[in-house]
């Protein structure tokens, strides 16, 4: 088995998703006069270069090992039929058909863990977990908070952990964080929770 | 000091939701730094502008009158934001009028801006005219337009962006004369200035240009101003070229998000009103090549009022569009 | 112009710079942006955009030395992170990490920094010499450049980029296309619509830079390092000498020495010059290499080069911005709100009539880049040991690090979920074997382009052969054919497969 077809049938399928989603979503966009280029000349250009250039790598995967085609077989057509479905299904209900795209995100993960093994999901949730969560906290519960929140999760996302040798360094991460960038560079950032998060509003 | 400030906020967040502390007294005004929303990005003429304002400002009142740029969708977004900020005397907008009295007109804003904001004073009005690169040809108004009439659209003019007020100052001067210049858009002035040094634009109208005019690199054709320019007292204005009301005028203001406590505003505005006077702002705004003009509030308002319908009225002749 | 009066301008700029309070600002200059450049994400223009107010109370002389000490400092700073753990701060460090990290992981990092702050040294001190003697002639050439001249050298910019990748070029090709794409995010500037933003009102602006960067590099490398403890042990365990051998600073010689020229000449442009200048040096270094394969695994050359050519390029970038009063970047359009504070207009009239803040300026520079290779030298121990912290915590300090710089670029909490997707993002590219870089010079070009085109469409009147019919452009254009060419030709491809092949 071999990773590089492996990673050029992901990479190609991934230019496909994205080039059709910006090609599907810039359909619209206005093409202008060769005088005044509109809004969508370009990104009609680049999203073709871009399905193009997955295409190639698809047949690229192909010549260097066909078997990826079949390992990659079963999980394509389920997330293909998945996304169909959902799509479908939210426009029978007035919702946008664009949920469909979900179906196929999650499927290309999945599949790229079949054709290229060796994910590391445990660290690819926390770290993305960890980074959305100090978003999500930093302007509402303040820097302390959210550091001591976000820092958790990403410490949480490795098995290598020693507790109390990371509480000893989040401390020092806190002092350091809070010293530098609200007492010394003087950024507006709240140290102590000041407000509810807006998307805890059912606890207002 | 932070931690008191930490449970007064919390406390008044328990009180009363997100509202803005109740008593801030204009007496008191201001006990914290200030915060200026800028709607552009740092290094243009709003922050030209408003640097010695903020400086000044700072010095007379002992507190820090902060800058916050927060450029973007031709000044929408900024706008929008200082619209939305808790109107405790503590966070105005400094904008030119673009955003107040031509955007609305070409778009949907997510702001109004008379029911938006409160007036609290004028800062400062760009002073220029019309400058024209010297490998054309044309070396007067007279002479331009007269080589616009000839040549229909050979000309070309480079604006700080599309429904800017430079735009605007071309689409006049297109209405009044009858003549027709390419519009060339470009990303802020400056920008516009990289590709009119070397011709590859013909003409553009932002105090930018005054430094290159000077050095002899290119030709002022007009003053766009009532008056003549005292820097450039050869120059001769619209008017004097048969033009009447042909200046689309740029200004600039501040600007209270509405609710603020009406005490701050005329506070503040007395302030404007007494600095603007003062020799060393007047000396700091000529050499930006900027006048202020003295408003009450209410001046302010119907200024707005005016300059807005001036807008809409060209940009509905002239046919002006966004797309 | 006559070479005593090159002199006498020297000796005046070193009397303004060389004055013991000039000197002191300069130091603090260089100091302040070389701590706060360390910081990830946090790059020049963040720094000189939160330092500014400090200014107000200098002289005018004193401010701008200051300010410019910042920018090199901060500069430097940003390299610093680029290569201890892959962080380009900044665009033009984006191919340092390339390579720098490579040498930090073999533990290596002492000397990919020594030689970054000589080669930097090296081309800040000529490119300081060549714009006292060439700043008028320079200006001259960069005012020549029409809007379809610098379509045409982004685009030969975007096939080197090509060109330079490691591995599959269908890959480079298709994260250039896709850069390009998520550039264009945002507000259309020509005709006010909006495209790809989803009607989220924080898109409208596009999404940053530092956002893009730090996402693909900092926070993808942190996923794939802690799902992978094998290849991390490497970066702590065995640290050789902390300054460079007789063979490095061979090898570097003439990288450096190239690399100052392409970034001096190209740091004049408006636009994506600096930018252009690391990215082509690489390039030229991988091109001339006898062993290209071996880019990208810890080659000193794509070390060395781009770092000259992202000083000399810092350097003169000031041509424009002092002669002309044109802010060639972001970080010119904050040194010309410098020069506003204390009402200086930049433009033609400053070199006549300040001679002593144009000229001390520039002698500056060079005083500033001396000041940094003194300052870092001794530091690189400090840095270097920083690699010893264990890999668990130092995940962490990078994730605080990473979210709260992108936090504190607008205060936007919305930009750090952001920089989550494009975390995610760049694991995906890390697993698919596809290199983040040239995406992220796509995405810096791919909206420049698209202004310049149509710029030059409309001046030409829709007539698309103006890019054909301008030697400049033409050049530009037969050159970047050649090179696609040159690589994608059959025969020569796939000996580049078979090099690339482990």
């Amino acid at each position: 088995m071999r990773v590089r077809a492996g990673q050029e049938l992901a990479t190609g399928l991934l230019f496909i998703l994205i080039g059709g989603g910006a090609l599907y979503i810039g359909a619209d966009y206005p093409m202008g006069i060769p005088q005044r280029p509109g809004t969508g000349v370009l990104p009609r250009i680049l999203s073709w270069c871009l399905v193009g250039t997955g295409f190639v790598l698809l047949l690229q995967a192909v010549v260097i090992e066909a078997a990826v085609v079949k390992r990659a077989a079963p999980t394509l057509i389920g997330a293909t039929a998945a996304s169909v479905v959902v799509a479908f299904g939210a426009s029978m209900i007035g919702a946008e058909p664009a949920w469909g795209v979900l179906p196929a995100v999650i499927g290309f993960f999945l599949l790229m863990d079949r054709v290229v093994p060796g994910s590391a999901w445990r660290p690819l949730f926390a770290v993305t977990l960890a980074t959305v969560a100090f978003g999500m906290t930093v302007d509402s519960l303040g820097l302390i908070a959210a550091m001591v929140i976000s820092l958790t999760i990403c410490a949480a996302g490795t098995p290598e952990t020693r507790w109390p040798e990371y509480a000893g360094f989040l401390l020092i991460m806190i002092a350091l964080g809070v010293g530098t960038f609200v007492w010394l560079l003087g950024m507006p950032i709240p140290v102590w929770p000041v407000k509810v998060p807006d998307w805890l509003w059912f606890l207002r | 000091m932070r931690r008191r400030e930490f449970l007064g906020r919390a406390g008044a967040a328990v009180a009363a939701g997100a509202l803005p502390l109740s008593g801030a007294r204009a007496a008191a005004w201001p006990d914290k730094p200030v915060k200026l929303i800028l709607p552009y990005a740092p290094g243009g003429a709003t922050d030209l502008l408003a640097r010695p304002w903020s400086e000044v400002l700072s010095k007379a009142y002992g507190q820090q009158f902060v800058l916050e740029h927060r450029g973007g969708a031709g000044g929408m977004i900024g706008t929008e934001a200082a619209s939305k900020a808790t109107p405790d005397g503590y966070t105005f907008l400094f904008t030119p009028n673009a955003t107040m009295s031509v955007l609305p007109s070409l778009r949907k804003t997510p702001y109004d801006p008379l029911k938006s904001f409160d007036p609290v004073g004028r800062v400062g009005d760009l002073v220029c005219g019309f400058v024209m690169h010297p490998s054309v040809g044309p070396k007067t108004f007279k002479e331009m337009v007269e080589y616009a009439k000839k040549n229909p659209g050979k000309l070309s003019y480079g604006s700080a962006g599309l429904g800017t007020a430079t735009q605007l100052r071309l689409e006049m001067l297109k209405f009044k004369a009858g003549i027709d210049i390419l519009h060339v858009p470009y990303r802020g002035s400056a920008d516009a200035l990289n590709d009119l040094l070397p011709g590859n634009v013909h003409m553009m109208n932002e105090i930018n240009v005054l430094p290159h005019v000077k050095a002899g690199k290119l030709i002022l054709l007009n003053i766009n101003h009532s008056a003549r320019n005292p820097d450039f007292p050869d120059v001769p204005t619209l008017t004097e070229h048969g033009l009447q009301d042909a200046d689309v005028p740029i200004w600039y203001s501040v600007w209270a998000p509405t609710g603020t406590p009406k005490e701050i505003v005329t506070t503040f505005n007395a302030k404007i009103v007494e600095l603007a006077k003062s020799d060393d702002m007047q000396a700091r705004m000529r050499a930006i090549h900027s006048q202020v003009p003295v408003q009450t509030p209410d001046e302010m308002r119907a200024y707005l009022e005016l300059d807005t319908k001036r807008n809409a009225e060209l940009i509905k002749a002239a046919n002006i569009k966004l797309e | 112009m006559e070479l005593d009066q090159v002199f006498s301008n020297l000796a005046l700029g070193f009397s303004v710079a060389f004055s013991p309070l000039n000197m002191f600002w300069c130091f603090m200059g260089a100091l302040i942006g070389t701590a706060i450049g360390v910081l990830p994400g946090v790059g020049p223009v963040a720094t000189m955009a939160l330092l500014l107010p400090i200014t107000y109370f200098l002289t005018p002389e004193g401010a701008l030395i200051m300010l410019a000490g910042i920018y090199y400092g901060a500069q430097y700073g940003g390299s610093t992170t680029a290569i201890l753990v892959n962080l380009p701060g900044e665009a033009s460090s984006v191919v340092t990490a390339l390579d720098g990290y490579a040498m930090a992981r073999q533990g290596r990092a002492g000397p990919a920094l020594a030689i970054a702050a000589l080669g930097s040294f090296f081309a800040g001190t000529v490119a300081t010499f060549a714009i006292v003697l060439a700043a008028p002639p320079l200006t001259k050439l960069a005012q020549q450049f029409a809007p379809a001249d610098y379509f045409s050298l982004m685009t030969l910019g975007l096939v080197l980029a090509v060109v330079m990748a490691s591995g599959s070029i269908m890959k480079a090709l298709g994260m250039i296309f896709l850069g390009m794409l998520l550039g264009l995010i945002g507000t259309d500037v020509n005709t006010g619509n909006t495209r790809f933003t989803f009607g989220i009102g924080d898109l409208f602006d596009g999404i940053g830079f530092v956002i893009v960067a730090m996402g693909l590099f900092g926070i993808g490398e942190i996923i794939k390092n802690l799902g992978d403890p094998e290849r991390r042990d490497l970066v702590s365990s065995k640290i050789s000498g902390l300054m460079p051998t007789r063979e490095d600073l061979r090898r570097s010689f003439m990288p450096v020495l190239r690399g100052t020229f392409l970034g001096g000449l190209l740091g004049i442009l408006p636009g994506g010059g600096a930018v252009l200048g690391s990215f082509s040096s690489y390039a030229l270094e991988k091109k001339l290499s006898p062993t290209p394969e071996k880019f990208g695994t810890g080659m000193i050359e794509g070390v060395a080069g781009p770092e000259a050519a992202n000083n000399a390029a810092a350097q003169t970038s000031f041509i424009p911005m002092l002669t002309l009063g044109i802010p060639s970047n972001a970080v010119m359009a904050m040194m010309i709100g410098g020069m506003m504070i204390h009402g200086i207009v930049p433009g033609p009239q400053v070199m006549e009539q300040k001679p002593d803040l144009f000229w001390g300026m520039i002698v500056s520079m060079w005083l500033g880049n001396a000041m940094l290779v003194i300052l870092n030298l001794p530091l690189i121990g400090i840095w270097v040991k920083m690699l010893l912290v264990p890999y668990r915590l130092l995940a962490i300090s990078i994730l605080f690090f990473c979210c709260i710089g992108v936090y504190s670029l607008n205060n936007l909490w919305s930009e750090v979920l952001f920089m989550a997707l494009f975390g995610v993002l760049g694991y995906v590219f890390i697993r698919l074997g596809c290199e983040p870089a040239p995406l992220l010079l796509g995405y810096l070009l791919g909206p420049l382009m698209e202004v310049y085109m149509r710029r030059a469409m409309l001046l030409s009147r829709g007539d698309a052969m103006v890019f054909l019919e301008r030697p400049l452009s033409l050049t530009f254009l037969i050159i970047a054919a050649v090179a696609l060419i040159l690589v994608i030709l059959p025969n020569i491809r796939k000996a580049r497969e078979e090099a690339f092949q482990e």
